[in-house]
Order: C-alpha cells, then sequence, then structure tokens
C-alpha cells in the first residue's frame, strides 16, 4: 500500500522536477534568442532542417485529411441535406482544430524526433563538451537554431496543411461526390473570417513553440548512451503529444 | 558550401509556400470583409429597440451586405438606442429617405439591418441620420399580439381586432 | 626523452610558476560517491605529462575540473598561475581558448567536413580573413598528415584518422596546454605509433604542454617526460616512466606490468568456491 503511494509520490515529485527544468531551459533558450537570430544561416539550416524536409510528410497527410474530411463530411451532411455546408464545414474543423493539432503532432513525430536525436548523439559522442571546451556556447550554437528553426516552421507548415487539406475536401466533395462547387466556395466565404485563421494560425505558433522546446530539451539532456538517445526521443513525441492536445483545449477556451 | 547554397533554396521555397498557404487562406476562404475600413461612411439610425442585433452584424439592402453595424450606444435624451453603421463607399447613392429595419436572419439566426431604399434624389452622406427606422421584432411582443387577437377573434360579440 | 632530476611531488606554491596546471588538494565527488581525495598534481611546463591508472579512476573528471566544466568540491585547480573556480564565465571562456583538447571518439562535428570541423575554433573566435583561415586550417592537417581529406566528412573517416582531424582541431588555436583524454584507446599499432609520435613531436615543436589521460602504459612511457598514478582517488605514485617501473609498491607494479592478479584482485569478491558449488540449497 505505501509502496503505492510512495511511488506515486516520486513520480509526481519527478514531473514537478522535469517541468521546473524545463521551464529554465526555456528561459535560457528566449534569453539566448536575439543573439542566435544574428547567426541568421544557423537558422535557416534549421528551417530547412524542421521546415522544408517535413514538407512531403505534411503535404500528403494533409492531402489524405482533407480527403477523408471530405468523405466522412459529406456522408454526415446528407442525412441532413446539408452537404452544401461541406465546404464551411471542412474550412472551419480545419482551420481551427484539425489544421494545427494535426500538424502539430506531425510535426513532433517527423521534426521534433529528428533535432532530439541529433542533439542526443552530439550528447553522446561529447560534441557538445567539445563545444564547451572550444569555448562556444553550444546553446547559441545548436540548441537555439533548433528551437527557432521549429517555431518559424511551425505556422508555415500548419498553413500549408490546412490549405492541401481543403483542396482534398474539394477533390472528393466536389468532383467526386458532386457537390455544388458555387455553394461549397461561397457558403465557406460566407461564414469563415479572418479570426478563424488568426485562431488557427496562432495556435500553429504555439504548439511550434512547445512541440519545438520539448524537443531541443529532451535531446540535449539525454542521457549519453545509445539508450539515453531512444529514450528521448520517444519522450519527444509522447510529451508532444500530450502536451499539444492540452494546450488545444486552453487555446480553444481562450480564443472562443 | 554547395550544399548550404541548396539549402537556402529549399528553405526559400519552403518559406514562400507555406506564405502562398497562409494569402490562400486568408483572401479565398474568408468573407472579404477586411478592406472595410478603408473606404466607408457612418450612418446613425435610433431605435426604440434593437432586440438581438450585435456590433459586427450585416447591413444589407437587396439582400446584398453593404455595410456592418459599428457600434450601438444608447441616447439618454431620446431614450432610444443608436446604432451606428459603416456603409462601403462603394454604395454612395442611397436615397436619403431610405429607412433601416432590423431583421431576423433565418428562423432563429443572428440579426441584421436592412435598407430599404426610398424616391430621394439625394443620397446619404456620412454622418447623416437614418430617420425611418423599424424595430426590431421581439418575439414576446410578437407571441402576445398573437394571443391578443386570438383572444379578439374568440369574443363572439365584439368583431374589432384589438392591438 | 628528456630526464628530470627529481620526481614530480606535491606541487609547492612558489613551483606554480613552472606549472601550467596544478591541484592543491582537491576533493571530489559524485552523488555522494568520493572519486578524489585531497589531490595533488602539478603539470610543469613544456611536458608531457601521462596520468594513468586502472579504469573508472575518474581521470576523464579530473581534465573536465582542469577546463573548469566540473568544480571542485574543496581544494584549488590552478591553470596558468589562476583559480579556476574564481574565474568569470568570460574569464574561463578566455582560458579555455588556450586549452585544446583531444576526446576520446575525436567529437568532431558530424554536419561538418573536416576542413570545416578543424576552421570550426577559427571561425567562432575570430573574424579571420577566408585566405588566412586557409591556410591555417591546411597547416594544421599538414602537420597530422591528413591535408588530403580536407573534403571528407567524419563519417568517411577511420577511427585513427578521426582523431587526428580532431587533433589538428586542438592545436588550431595555438593552445599552451593540449588535453588527451584516451588517445590511444582502439586503435591499431600503425595508428597507435602515429598519435605517439604526434602528441610528442607537437609538445617540442609548438613549445606547449601536454596531459596525457591514459592506461596504455607501453604507449606513453615512451613519450612522458612524468606520470601519475592515480587509484583509488588518490596519487599512488609519481615520476619518470623509468622510475614508476622500479616503484616499489605493488599497485604501481601491477599496473605498469599489467598483471592479471595483484592488488587490484583478479577475483570479484565471492563467496568460497567449493563451499558454494557443493552448497546446492543456495541459490547460485
Amino acid at each position: 500500500m505505501n509502496g503505492v503511494v510512495g511511488e506515486i509520490a516520486g513520480s509526481v515529485r519527478g514531473f514537478l522536477e522535469r517541468v521546473g527544468a524545463m521551464t529554465r531551459f526555456f528561459g535560457q533558450v528566449l534569453w539566448n534568442s536575439p543573439a542566435t537570430l544574428l547567426r541568421f544561416r544557423l537558422v535557416v539550416e534549421q528551417v530547412y532542417n524542421t521546415g522544408a524536409l517535413s514538407l512531403v510528410i505534411i503535404m500528403t497527410c494533409g492531402l489524405f485529411v482533407g480527403m477523408v474530411l471530405g468523405l466522412q463530411g459529406h456522408d454526415l451532411l446528407e442525412r441532413f441535406g446539408s452537404e452544401d455546408a461541406l465546404g464551411v464545414g471542412a474550412a472551419l474543423s480545419l482551420l481551427k482544430e484539425l489544421g494545427p493539432v494535426v500538424t502539430a503532432l506531425l510535426f513532433a513525430g517527423r521534426a521534433g524526433t529528428a533535432l532530439a536525436s541529433e542533439l542526443g548523439l552530439m550528447r553522446a559522442t561529447d560534441q557538445i563538451s567539445a563545444m564547451e571546451i572550444m569555448a562556444v556556447d553550444p546553446m547559441r550554437r545548436v540548441v537555439v537554431p533548433r528551437f527557432l528553426g521549429g517555431v518559424i516552421a511551425m505556422p508555415l507548415l500548419t498553413a500549408i496543411f490546412i490549405a492541401v487539406a481543403l483542396y482534398g475536401v474539394q477533390l472528393i466533395g466536389v468532383q467526386l461526390l458532386g457537390v455544388d462547387q458555387g455553394q461549397f466556395w461561397s457558403q465557406m466565404r460566407g461564414a469563415v473570417e479572418l479570426g478563424d485563421v488568426n485562431e488557427g494560425l496562432i495556435k500553429g505558433f504555439v504548439f511550434g513553440i512547445a512541440c519545438s522546446l520539448i524537443a531541443v530539451f529532451e535531446g540535449y539532456n539525454a542521457a549519453p548512451t545509445a539508450e539515453g538517445v531512444g529514450r528521448a526521443t520517444t519522450r519527444t513525441v509522447v510529451v508532444s503529444a500530450v502536451v499539444t492536445l492540452v494546450l488545444d483545449y486552453i487555446l480553444t477556451a481562450l480564443m472562443l | 558550401m554547395r550544399q548550404s547554397r541548396a539549402i537556402d533554396v529549399s528553405t526559400g521555397l519552403f518559406v514562400l509556400l507555406g506564405f502562398a498557404a497562409i494569402m490562400f487562406l486568408v483572401t479565398q476562404i474568408t468573407n472579404r470583409e477586411y478592406s472595410w475600413r478603408d473606404q466607408s461612411y457612418r450612418l446613425h439610425a435610433r431605435f426604440e429597440n434593437v432586440g438581438g442585433l450585435k456590433a459586427g452584424a450585416p447591413v444589407s439592402m437587396a439582400g446584398v451586405t453593404i455595410g456592418r453595424v459599428e457600434s450601438i450606444g444608447y441616447d439618454m435624451d431620446l431614450f432610444k438606442a443608436i446604432v451606428t453603421l459603416r456603409i462601403d463607399a462603394h454604395y454612395d447613392r442611397i436615397p436619403n429617405d431610405s429607412d433601416a429595419a432590423i431583421y431576423t436572419a433565418g428562423l432563429l439566426g443572428g440579426q441584421y439591418v436592412g435598407l430599404t431604399p426610398g424616391n430621394s434624389e439625394d443620397a446619404y452622406r456620412d454622418g447623416d441620420d437614418i430617420e425611418f427606422v423599424q424595430d426590431a421584432i421581439v418575439l414576446e411582443k410578437l407571441i402576445s399580439k398573437y394571443l391578443f387577437s386570438q383572444a379578439g377573434k374568440d369574443k363572439a360579440s365584439a368583431p374589432a381586432a384589438q392591438e | 626523452m628528456k630526464q628530470t632530476l627529481e620526481p614530480a611531488g606535491a606541487p609547492t606554491a612558489a613551483a606554480d610558476a613552472n606549472n601550467v596546471a596544478a591541484l592543491h588538494g582537491v576533493d571530489y565527488s559524485i552523488d555522494g560517491k568520493p572519486i578524489f581525495h585531497k589531490l595533488d598534481i602539478a603539470i610543469r611546463r613544456g611536458e608531457v605529462t601521462a596520468i594513468m591508472g586502472p579504469s573508472g579512476t575518474g581521470k576523464t573528471t579530473l581534465l573536465r575540473l582542469i577546463t573548469g566544466q566540473l568544480r571542485a568540491d574543496a581544494g584549488r585547480v590552478v591553470v596558468d598561475g589562476r583559480d579556476v573556480a574564481q574565474l568569470s564565465r568570460r574569464e574561463l571562456y578566455a582560458m579555455r581558448r588556450r586549452m585544446g583538447m583531444l576526446f576520446q571518439n575525436g567529437a568532431l562535428l558530424t554536419d561538418l567536413d573536416v576542413f570545416e570541423n578543424v576552421a570550426f575554433p577559427l571561425r567562432e573566435h575570430a573574424r579571420l580573413p577566408e585566405r588566412l583561415v586557409r591556410s591555417l586550417v591546411l597547416s594544421k592537417l599538414h602537420a597530422v598528415g591528413l591535408r588530403g581529406a580536407a573534403r571528407l566528412t567524419p563519417q568517411q573517416l577511420s577511427g585513427g584518422m578521426a582523431r587526428r582531424v580532431a587533433l589538428a582541431r586542438a592545436i588550431v588555436m595555438d593552445p599552451q596546454l593540449l588535453l588527451y583524454d584516451e588517445p590511444f584507446a582502439g586503435l591499431d599499432p600503425i595508428s597507435m605509433g602515429v598519435v605517439m609520435r604526434l602528441i610528442r613531436s607537437l609538445n617540442d615543436a609548438l613549445g606547449i604542454s601536454s596531459i596525457v589521460v591514459t592506461h596504455d602504459v607501453r604507449e606513453i612511457s615512451q613519450i612522458a617526460d612524468s606520470s601519475y598514478i592515480l587509484s583509488d582517488g588518490r596519487v599512488v605514485a609519481s615520476g619518470t616512466p623509468a622510475e614508476l617501473r622500479e616503484h616499489p609498491s605493488p599497485v604501481v607494479h601491477q599496473f605498469m606490468e599489467g598483471l592479471a592478479d595483484g592488488p587490484v584482485t583478479f577475483h570479484y569478491p565471492a563467496p568460497d568456491y567449493p563451499a558454494q558449488l557443493l552448497d546446492r540449497s543456495e541459490g547460485a
């Protein structure tokens, strides 16, 4: 009996410790960000690393999410005789929820793990230590550029995901299932506001900060062994997913 | 160094693609209301009851949206609500005896202001007041009207309809 | 090989002038486990000093104390006459720029090629014209014999080559002190010979001091000027390699000769062998 309580207390304390460490880390990252932005070349390389290299997976998944949305949405709306609302329904759900959340999860899986494993490997092969001894601040040289690269890439990826998904919706809805093209777009235009687009982009931005931070934190603080790197990569995906969904609720509540 | 050139190009393409997507989302799928602020003019209308009318509700003529409700205030002297309408400058020939009424979109939808054109040769200018207004139809008043008229019909004797 | 007239003993404050680095009565422990106990070590200028000892005596930790990456629990770590613990962050970084360190696995940055790896400290710390950077990098690569490999990536290098590139990187800023962490580990005999020769020749040619942490006794004995043997967090012997070979202590003797059994026992502590075999009731 005591063992279970003790274990729970232990994991709560471990959790709090982690949260504290990550907050402190976030502070350090922010503190070093202005200086790092001056070394723009490093940031550009990381935007490529996290963003451009994720394009294929984001666009592919976006297309299929859109197509499924078109299929399911049409079937659903048909029951109420409102197939013409497919455009506006899909657009709103993509903009406000599906787009940012799914993009964030995909980002964590592709870019987040890449960042975590790169930094973890650097830690394990003493590259970070070597940098410290060469009097180069590893934060500025490898950590913060990766963080900033992710933060810049995420909103862009979110927008691309949503745009491609909408294409997928209309591909299925209009071309395949015969929803009236005029209605599809006009109803959408009638009901979707700039605020909805902002909501989606803001969520993308916030999720980008969260997922990038988690990835670089786990990688930088990985145990310098092969299992350590592996564990860090796994934790990145898991923690990113949970945090994204929690933040999603909070942001939605705040923005509504 | 060759490698970094390719990275630059790819990153540039990616960022451009991202911005193009954002532009697409902003322009192609929203109602193009974001240009209202630039060229528009104000009209005022005083209502006894604005019902559920909210700021941001559309102002339309013949079903076409020509503007937005900018704000709703209260006139302490006249004891009426003052609704400020922002009309797109494009529509600059609204006869200045047109009236404004508050309608409801759909059965239980949001309320909006509809303008019905009058016959005047002169048009409204920025800052003008709309003279002829029709209040919002409040559901309770409608129901009591109906009940009273029903009660009137039930009275076998007096044929006069009650208001 | 230089012969010193007296063995390197416990350093005094006066002798510090001759020492590029020194530890005075240093205590250090990790998570409560003591690593060093009142450690006294002096690294004399211009010499190759070896730090030897059985695995796990914290030799790498020692290097980290000297670079200031770790802070001693007690005692003083002095580098170039200054107490490392007293330095501000900027002074610490300035001190590190005068050091070079060679890691066990080279620790080359995997996203840069050989040339860029060697150029890394130059690019980070100095704003030199590209031609000058190129000359410096190529000359250091030439010194380690890898000028032709300048455009290879770290993944394409063998272990020995990677270590030599790391060495070129360590000397590119012309440091005063070079730290080597197990430079011979895992190398074939030829590469070992190459690294050995490089350590010695660089030390003499560049007029610097070198600290080599290793347990490759045979190799280091050929090039070191003085050595320390650590065991259980203390110095158990110090002197020239020749003196150590004659050292009376059994610990030193076992280490220098590579004997399987001695003060460091062959058998991990276990119950009596016949008793354990015969006693089937005990779970093995």
